[in-house]
């Protein structure tokens, strides 16, 4: 997963390189979206998560040995006191199970997660808070009470409209060093029902699952994740995610719902 | 071989008292010939109800069994077989006055199979005598005498087919806890029919004397000689154990090309042993051992030879006379005890592995200088050592636990309690093991991980009603061809789904005017997957067909409840049962009612104390030992006091189904090595 998201994120860079001669696709302000400043402010919140998950398969009844795996991800660090989603898929891409066939089944469990520090690659330790499996969210905080930079998730975040800019933070793989990096696209379509969900023309919008999106004047959007359908085929016609599959943006109030499930679990 | 049939394996067998008559024979006439034998062995014989441990995949699992056997002293010695209860940790014996007497092991023998037992009441019981077996002939009619499949004592009848039965070398050898037991039993194979059950029962012949003890089943049935019974009988009730010679010469019957009539052919020595320090030599032919004239000419001569080594005073000095290269030679040998092949087994349930010490007999085999070590018997798939990189596996022996030798069982339980002491998590282990000659490092995660809460799910908008899927072929019997959805199957009551009017058998075909696109059975998540997209309080349109007719529901969905895999989990791991708290879900499916509190067994490990004692999963745990345990954490401090007790039973109080009942678990508390 580590890999195959580096590669991928290589090849998107790559191909917003070649498309650098459309002025405001790349680097610097575009449009009036100030990069640097969003950059500056919210880059830090949003960070490398190392995930090690056991993986058990069966099929038809037999089951082969559970197998574990890691994967580094990215998650956004949402309030001061240290609360990160993540997407669910990313975490746990057994929970997703689109490509299971008849007979097939797959359990998942996350053995440990951290939050890799990149400014000493030391690792805090984190605790699955919560999961929504619907709008593909999953919620850690470290298990020893922290304050780290974040987006400050509080209100609704912005509203968009088609053909609005947006803009990703994310980060490279360990590669890369993980440094920050910015996406930059625009709103494709608007999906209404049963809830908004913002689609873009993010070429890598499955690379940086978890990142923060804003809009141009830098306000938070949401996160991107990925948007299940149960219904229809599991496969396109050029494979990938197929049409069960969408990478979206989730809007920041669906994301302060849950919140607010955590914090009632809290007090439990 | 017929070992103990699992109390599961009921046989419908048909017993019948004559063999196959003699024409003009009449019934009556049949029955007669064998009253003796019957009047006098059948007070005697007694069904054997064990557990016993079986120790495989890394895991010490118990078995519920049943032989038969035979009383032989009036003051109760049993004997029956040792693959009937040489290891059981439960013993009871249901005599054949229906009297049930718990019974304690005296002492047993897995190469000759023979285990005896003493009755643990004191009493004055009827009991068999032994008869001679070099008498028996072959044609001479015998009795099978037994409990076959559990159940209670019966006779059947034939004639002894052979009484120099050994297991044709084609076969392979017969193991019984590493032990060849053709080495030294020539069976009394016979016709009459036994069955999983008979094992340990006694073969009578019609005067009334125990000539065999019922054994294997090979097509005939096999039987181990009186004679060879009763000379280990009496060394497990004097001593508890047989004591046998061992030389560590290997031999087997003559070369048909050297046309010898006497002897017997060394085919190899041992290294360090006594035959070894000895001089014998492969080649050489043994003509006289300890006084006794050899002769092994065939494969059935061959017990007879290790009888002769085996019943000498282990420790003593004998005399052989062997032939080599035409000259004969006298060698002086001094026996040396012979020890059982296999350790005994223990589980290590902090390194996923059931393990042994090593003995002589492994240590020779494995061409170690030593018995230092454990030797790993199997591993638990997913345990610890399965899980370490490179593994540790069956075969393999540990020799060194974060760099300090362990040289037996005892030293390994040591280092590991040291390891896991005051620690929640499993603790990296270094380990040095051999395999194969080789010498390895690995690191295992040593522990026991307790169970994890899992993390909540957020609670999602929610229509408190069950369905069904409105397959196809239903649609069209409904009138509907062409409609998909989904059909209520229950509306619970009290709750928004029922105020708002909806009822069983009413078909939701869309949501706010959304289809429901459910028409196969693997669509049975669609339609709560299109409420859960909604919100928690929100209003929805749902499109309706009752009786064949249209109509709209406004309903409000409601939070959903915890979900199942939510619930407080507790693991017991010595009696093996977890429990979680019961659920809303778990209520509904189960119909209990709100005051029945207790948490639900959702797992009972097969052959643990729980399974043994019937515990069952889906079971309500209402009490342990009279103290209610409404909660799952009522129930771990429960049985936290029990841990700290140390009794020999727990009573559980459980709900299943419509009744209530008490079940009664044994509890194990740790053997030590």
């Amino acid at each position: 997963m580590k890999e195959t998201r580096v590669v991928a994120a290589v090849m998107c860079s790559a191909l917003l390189l070649a498309l650098c001669g459309c002025a405001g696709v790349c680097g610097g302000p575009s449009g009036g979206v100030d990069v640097d400043g969003l950059m500056a402010r919210h880059a830090p919140a949003v960070v490398p998560l190392k995930i090690v998950r056991s993986t058990k398969v069966s099929f038809q009844g037999r089951e082969a040995p559970a197998r574990e795996q890691e994967s580094e991800v990215l998650g956004t660090v949402l309030n001061a006191a240290g609360l990160i989603v993540a997407s669910n898929t990313a975490v746990d891409p057994a929970a997703a199970q689109v490509s299971a066939r008849p007979g097939i089944k797959i359990e998942s469990e996350v053995k440990s997660a951290k939050l890799i520090n990149t400014g000493d690659g030391t690792e805090t330790t984190l605790k699955i808070v919560l999961r929504d499996k619907e709008l593909d969210l999953v919620f850690l905080r470290p298990e020893k009470a922290a304050t780290l930079p974040n987006v400050g998730l509080a209100g609704e975040g912005a509203a968009l409209r088609t053909a609005q800019e947006v803009v990703v933070l994310s980060r490279l793989g360990a590669v890369g060093d993980r440094q920050p990096s910015v996406i930059l696209g625009r709103v494709q379509a608007v999906i209404r029902k049963p809830r908004t969900f913002y689609v873009t023309d993010l070429l890598s919008s499955v690379t940086a699952l978890g990142c923060p999106a804003f809009d141009a004047d830098g306000r938070l959007i949401g996160v991107l994740v990925i948007r299940t359908s149960k219904a229809g085929s599991s496969g396109g016609m050029l494979g990938g995610l197929g049409s069960r599959m969408l990478p979206v943006i989730l809007p920041a109030a669906d994301i302060l719902e849950d919140l607010k499930q955590i914090e009632e679990n809290e007090e439990d | 071989m017929k070992l103990t049939a699992s109390r599961g394996l009921v046989l419908a067998v048909l017993f019948w008292l004559g063999p196959v008559a003699a024409a003009g024979d009449g019934p009556a006439r049949g029955v007669a010939r064998y009253k003796t034998a019957i009047d006098r062995v059948y007070p005697a014989l007694v069904r054997i109800e064990v557990v016993a441990p079986l120790f495989r995949e890394g895991r010490e699992v118990r078995v519920q069994g049943s032989g038969s056997g035979v009383i032989i002293s009036a003051d109760g010695y049993v004997v029956t077989n040792h693959h009937v209860a040489g290891k059981a940790t439960s013993i009871r014996c249901v005599l054949s006055d229906k009297r049930e007497i718990g019974a304690e092991r005296v002492g047993t023998d897995p190469l000759s199979d023979i285990c005896v037992l003493k009755l643990q009441a004191k009493g004055s019981y009827a009991f068999a005598k032994f008869g001679v077996s070099s008498k028996l002939k072959v044609g001479d009619t015998v009795l099978a005498m037994g409990s076959p499949g559990s159940l209670s004592q019966s006779v059947t009848a034939g004639v002894a087919s052979n009484v120099d039965l050994i297991i044709p070398a084609s076969w392979g050898r017969l193991r019984l806890d590493g032990e060849n037991i053709g080495a030294l039993v020539k069976w009394i194979a016979h016709d009459a029919a036994i069955f999983p059950g008979n094992s340990g029962g006694p073969l009578v012949n019609l005067a009334g004397d125990v000539v065999g003890i019922n054994e294997l089943g090979l097509g005939l049935a096999a039987a181990i000689p009186s004679d060879l019974a009763k000379a280990v009988v009496d060394q497990l009730i004097r001593r508890g154990e047989p004591r046998r010679s061992w030389l560590g010469l290997v031999v087997q019957p003559l070369l048909k090309s050297a046309g010898r009539q006497s002897g017997a052919l060394v085919s190899g020595v041992i290294p360090g042993s006594p035959a070894e320090a000895a001089g014998f030599q492969p080649g050489d032919i043994v003509l006289s051992f300890g006084g006794h004239a050899i002769t092994a000419r065939f494969a059935e001569d061959l017990p007879i030879f290790n009888r002769h080594v085996f019943s000498t005073p282990a420790g003593a000095t004998v005399k052989a006379v062997v032939e080599r290269q035409g000259k004969k030679k006298t060698l002086t040998v001094t026996t040396r005890l012979r020890e059982r092949a296999l350790g005994e087994a223990y589980e290590v349930r902090e390194w996923g592995m059931n393990a042994r010490n090593l003995t002589r007999m492994n240590a020779t085999a494995m061409k170690r200088a030593t018995t230092d070590g454990v030797l790993v018997a199997n591993t638990r798939p997913g345990g610890p050592c399965a899980e370490a990189k490179p593994m540790v596996r069956g075969g393999d022996v540990i020799v060194q636990v974060n760099g300090q030798a362990v040289k037996n069982i005892a030293a390994f339980l040591e280092a590991t309690a040291k390891i896991v002491k005051g620690q929640d998590e499993p603790v990296r282990t270094l380990v040095a093991f051999e395999r194969k000659n080789q010498q390895w490092l690995t690191l295992v995660k040593v522990g026991i991980k307790d169970l994890q809460d899992r993390s909540p799910e957020a609670r999602k908008a929610w229509l408190p009603a069950s369905i069904q899927v409105l397959s196809t072929d239903l649609a069209e019997a409904l009138g509907l061809a062409g409609t998909t959805g989904v059909r209520l199957t229950d509306v619970f009551e009290g709750r928004s789904a029922a105020k708002a009017g909806l009822k069983v058998g009413d078909i939701i075909t869309a949501i706010d005017g959304d289809r429901v696109r459910a028409s196969r059975p693997e669509d049975i998540d669609l339609f709560p997957a299109m409420v859960r997209q909604r919100r928690v309080g929100q209003t929805v349109k749902l499109s309706v067909v009752r009786g064949g007719k249209p109509m709209t529901v406004e309903v409000v969905l409601e939070r959903s409840p915890k979900a199942t895999r939510e619930m407080k989990r507790y693991r017991n791991i010595e009696l093996g049962f977890t429990v979680r708290g019961l659920s809303d879900e778990d209520r509904r499916a189960m119909k209990v009612k709100a005051s029945v509190r207790g948490p639900l067994v959702s797992e009972v490990e097969p052959g643990s104390l729980a399974a043994v004692g019937n515990l069952r999963v889906s079971d309500v745990i209402l009490a342990v030992d009279g103290v209610a345990t409404p909660r799952v954490s009522d129930l771990r401090a429960a049985m936290e006091k029990v841990q700290a007790r140390r009794p020999k039973r727990v009573v559980v109080f459980v709900k299943r189904s419509i009744y209530t009942l008490f079940v009664e678990i044994e509890t194990p508390w740790l053997k030590t090595p």
